[in-house]
């Protein structure tokens, strides 16, 4: 017993003397493990980063790093573009505000010509053609969007300020509040209401077989600009029938104000009785509605109901779009009845014209054409016509 | 040919921002570190959060370090303290009674302890049981001095205890992995 416990001794103080004991000998013998590589460059990042954490991290830290130096960039960026949107916007509708600021004078002129002589009976009896079923949906939809345009009409209102003379803001209001009453009062209205309207006054057509026959070749959308562009000018001429004085005496006195508030104060005057509050379509489409020459008939189309008015406004301005802007770039109204025409289309009418030995007719045409397109490229069988 | 440094000097030229002298000294230590914690733990995955947690506390502690001991006395020394804490938040410590049975069968008769007629493949499998069979103060003990041959000074300072308490359980450890050769 005291041996083995002497033996025991001796192999523990070897064991704890020697460097290769027994044990230590079979220990190493024993499976070797290591860490993975993983562990090894957790260590190695771990050491790199404590002494410069600016250039080595871990791979999550990294990306959250560069999307952190890219946020502000890109907020940057984004706040660009955002004012870019802005000040376009912005100039977008200071251009359409003086555009519309720009169109009313227009209609006082065109109010003065309504007072000069009624022009010769028309060569063929009117042919009303009644509006296609499709102009009538579309009157409908127009009333519909009314009030849409009537909670938007306060806002265009507001934005004309800068522009318009205080007594014109004033005006301005009247107007849209009388716009909201009629656009409420037509919504109440029947479609048949409109459709004798637009029926009974059909803008007058000296060629109603050509007319006819080109409207056939017309396309829906420009046969449906035609349409409200009339009714528009019908409407108009109802309401310049009942404020012809006034307006005839502020064209002239606004003849002498500035250019800016002039028009302004002219739309208002003029829109006071029947346009709605100022709408960024309607100079165009003034521009291309066929003005009535006759006084009577604007008496007649003072009984018409103002939905044609806004129909008007909401058709045509998509289709002078569509066009390219060339009937909305004309310069001048016209008496001509194919002043609402695509000027390709107008030249062709006097080309008809004179085929038909309507020869004054067509040269009084193309004068009036020369003056709404000044800068139009006549062809060469026309360029000389006198 | 320059002299191999010491790892004193690696951990102080890496304490002064030399990422390479670590990346020497890591290389040295790693195994026998990872070994000491994986044989004093009871899975891979606590030692590999271990080991990880060793080097990120001497990395932290970098500029602090002085040459007062060997460098692997102090890495040894933080992991001791974390796989001590580790045991003290996952069980209680075991018992020493089991020891003093061992010491108690030691005075079997030798004829009764044929070792010597086991394979070189059993007396490592029998080791390998036997250690995990010990307690971990004994268990850490021998690692420590079979596997990173330290003296009985060195694992006292590793493991904070005193000189005869580390002699002690060395000696039981001893014990009982021969015992298990006797088996």
């Amino acid at each position: 017993m005291t041996s083995a416990r002497d033996k025991f001794e001796q192999e523990f103080e070897a064991f704890l003397g020697e460097e290769e004991s027994r044990l230590a000998v079979l220990y190493r013998k024993l499976p070797r493990p290591e860490p993975d590589a993983r562990l090894d460059a957790a260590v190695h990042s771990m050491a790199h980063r404590a002494l410069n954490p600016q250039l080595v991290a871990t791979p999550r830290s990294e990306a959250h790093r560069r999307r952190a130096r890219w946020l502000p960039a890109f907020g940057a960026a984004a706040g660009l573009v955002l004012a870019a949107g802005i000040a376009w916007r912005v100039e977008t509708a200071r251009r359409s505000e003086s555009d519309q600021l720009m169109a009313p004078s227009k209609d006082v002129i065109s109010v003065r010509q309504l007072d000069a002589p009624p022009p010769p009976p028309a060569e063929a009896p009117l042919s009303p053609a009644p509006p296609p079923p499709e102009a009538a949906v579309t009157l409908q939809a127009a009333r519909a969007r009314g009030k849409a345009e009537n909670a938007a009409a306060p806002v265009l209102a507001e934005s004309a300020k800068p522009a318009a003379a205080p007594v014109d803001e004033k005006i301005a209001a009247k107007v849209a509040e009388q716009e909201d009453d009629r656009s409420t009062a037509s919504a109440a209205g029947s479609l048949s209401k409109t459709q004798p309207a637009a029926r009974a006054a059909p803008p007058p057509q000296p060629f109603p077989a050509q007319a006819q026959k080109r409207a056939s070749e017309l396309d829906a959308v420009e046969r449906k600009q035609i349409m409200a562009a009339g009714a528009w000018q019908n409407l108009h001429d109802r309401d310049t029938g009942e404020s012809a004085k006034t307006a005839g005496h502020k064209a002239k006195a606004l003849d002498d104000k500035s250019p800016t508030a002039a028009p302004a104060s002219a739309s208002a005057s003029v829109a006071g009785s029947a346009p709605p509050a100022p709408a960024m379509a309607q100079p165009s489409t003034s521009r291309e509605a066929p003005v009535p020459t006759s006084s009577a008939q604007s008496g007649q189309a003072a009984s018409r109901a103002d939905v044609g008015n806004e129909t008007a406004r909401r058709e045509s301005a998509p289709s002078a779009n569509a066009m390219g802007g060339k009937a909305a770039d004309a310069p001048a109204r016209s008496t001509d009845p194919n002043a609402g025409l695509y000027p390709e289309h107008w030249l062709a009418n006097i080309r008809t014209m004179l085929k038909e030995d309507h020869h004054d007719e067509a040269v009084r045409s193309l004068a009036e054409f020369r003056k709404m397109y000044p800068a139009y490229h006549l062809p060469d069988d026309l360029r000389d016509l006198k | 040919m320059g002299v191999e440094k010491t790892d004193e000097e690696l951990m102080l030229a890496y304490a002064q921002g030399d990422v390479r002298a670590f990346d020497a000294l890591y290389g040295r230590q790693r195994g026998m570190l990872y070994r000491f914690i994986l044989r004093s733990v009871p899975d891979r995955a606590s030692a590999d959060e271990l080991y990880q947690e060793t080097w990120s506390r001497l990395i932290a502690s970098r500029t602090r370090y002085r040459v007062e001991a060997k460098f692997s006395t102090w890495l040894l020394q933080i992991a001791h303290n974390l796989i001590v804490d580790s045991f003290r938040r996952a069980r209680p410590q075991a018992g020493s009674e089991e020891t003093e049975t061992v010491m108690r069968e030691l005075d079997a008769p030798e004829s009764d302890r044929p070792e010597q007629v086991l394979s070189e493949f059993e007396q490592r499998r029998r080791l390998q049981v036997a250690l995990e069979g010990l307690p971990s103060e004994q268990r850490e003990a021998f690692v420590l001095r079979v596997e990173s041959g330290l003296g009985l000074e060195e694992i006292a300072a590793v493991t904070g205890a005193g000189h005869e308490t580390v002699k002690s359980r060395l000696r039981y450890a001893f014990a009982k992995i021969r015992e298990k050769f006797a088996e």
